[in-house]
């Protein structure tokens, strides 16, 4: 849930990164970690493990400029993708503004990416969020692999919706500005007035 | 109209009376900090403690959860040692639920800063109610037809 304060004029918003293990959830974070500088954002904190699976989130507070006024800060999270976190997962959706799927893009994950998603649309329901209100954007990640599924395919498999989407290659960055700029046009263009 | 400096100025002075000087963070359950008593804490470290007091407080409560009890048992959290340490308590006003964090360190006798934190606690509760009940709920869209140039102006940071 955003907060908005209009007596320091600030706006401040979740974007939580979902999706399956090992899709690229943290490296898309850490790119925009490693693009931005030190007075725009934290540091970035990694709840993970030794062999750096996300444990319970990754957690970067991004301060952009002001929009009409306001001070927009972002608070950017991932969820640990490996099935057995579910608790965790649903933890960190908690007053969620936006949502990026981060689909990996490889044929034997397309199992994976299914199971993701609908464990999202799921713990979304159950914490009373109207999935077709809540910004999602889609980001077909690794295609730089040679082993991808169609673009085509994902999107008929995985966005029902006809959700805007992006391909992306998190460890190099490209699609990673993108789909942040869309998720966050969409998070503040649906924040609603108040104190 | 309540304002959040209002907001602050009441809580540093219930603080402030009960001769709490250490650190204290007060968040929301998604993190964001609505109060923090502590100049030294930069805004990006502040909003780190915020995230992780309430990513911690619920996982503990998750953790809780596998073994319950009656609801009239009122929970803390607290990682310490003998002198310095963290505790939080959870916090409900305005029907939302906020966690007040204690930062502490060489305490001598940390039961008894707990214990006034406990007791200051309700009188937070209360500063919090009359600014989060002022709040006018409204339906209006905060920024209507945001540009692609609007939001390009505040990435340039990131030279994308």
């Amino acid at each position: 849930m955003s907060f908005v304060n209009y007596q320091t004029k600030e706006v401040n918003c979740k974007i939580v990164f979902y999706g399956p293990g090992m899709g690229g959830k943290t490296t898309n974070i850490q790119y925009v970690y490693k693009k931005t500088a030190g007075d725009s954002r934290g540091d970035m904190i990694s709840l993970s493990t030794e062999n750096e699976r996300t444990l319970f989130f990754d957690f970067l507070p991004l301060d952009l400029g002001e929009i009409r006024g306001f001070k927009t800060r972002f608070h950017l999270y991932t969820v640990p993708g490996q099935v057995f976190y579910e608790a965790s997962r649903k933890l960190i959706l908690r007053g969620v503004d936006g949502i990026v799927f981060v689909a990996d893009s490889q044929v034997e994950r397309m199992e994976a990416n299914l199971e993701s998603l609908q464990g999202m649309e799921k713990n979304l329901k159950e914490q009373g969020y109207d999935i077709d209100q809540l910004p999602i954007v889609m980001q077909w990640n690794k295609r730089d692999l040679p082993n991808v599924v169609s673009i085509e395919e994902l999107e008929r498999k995985l966005n029902k919706r006809n959700l805007p989407s992006f391909e992306s290659i998190a460890t190099d960055g490209v699609g990673v500005f993108e789909t942040l700029k869309t998720i966050s046009k969409l998070v503040l263009m649906n924040l609603k007035s108040g104190l | 109209m309540v304002d959040k400096d209002t907001l602050r100025g009441s809580i540093a002075r219930v603080l402030e009376k009960n001769s709490i000087e250490s650190t204290l963070i007060l968040a929301r359950q998604d993190g964001v900090v609505v109060f923090e008593q502590d100049q030294e804490i930069s805004e990006k470290d502040k909003q780190t403690l915020g995230a992780l007091m309430a990513g911690a407080w619920q996982a503990a409560e998750a953790m809780a959860n596998f073994f319950p009890v009656e609801e009239k048992n009122f929970f803390r959290l607290g990682f310490d040692t003998s002198d310095s340490g963290i505790y939080i308590l959870p916090i409900n006003a305005s029907s939302e639920k906020f966690y007040l964090g204690l930062f502490f360190k060489n305490e001598i006798n940390p039961a008894i800063l707990k214990n006034k934190l406990r007791n200051v606690s309700q009188q937070i509760v209360e500063e919090l109610s009359i600014y989060f009940d002022a709040r006018e709920s409204m339906e209006e869209p905060l920024f209507e037809n945001i540009t692609d140039d609007e939001i390009e102006k505040i990435f340039s940071f990131a030279g994308v």
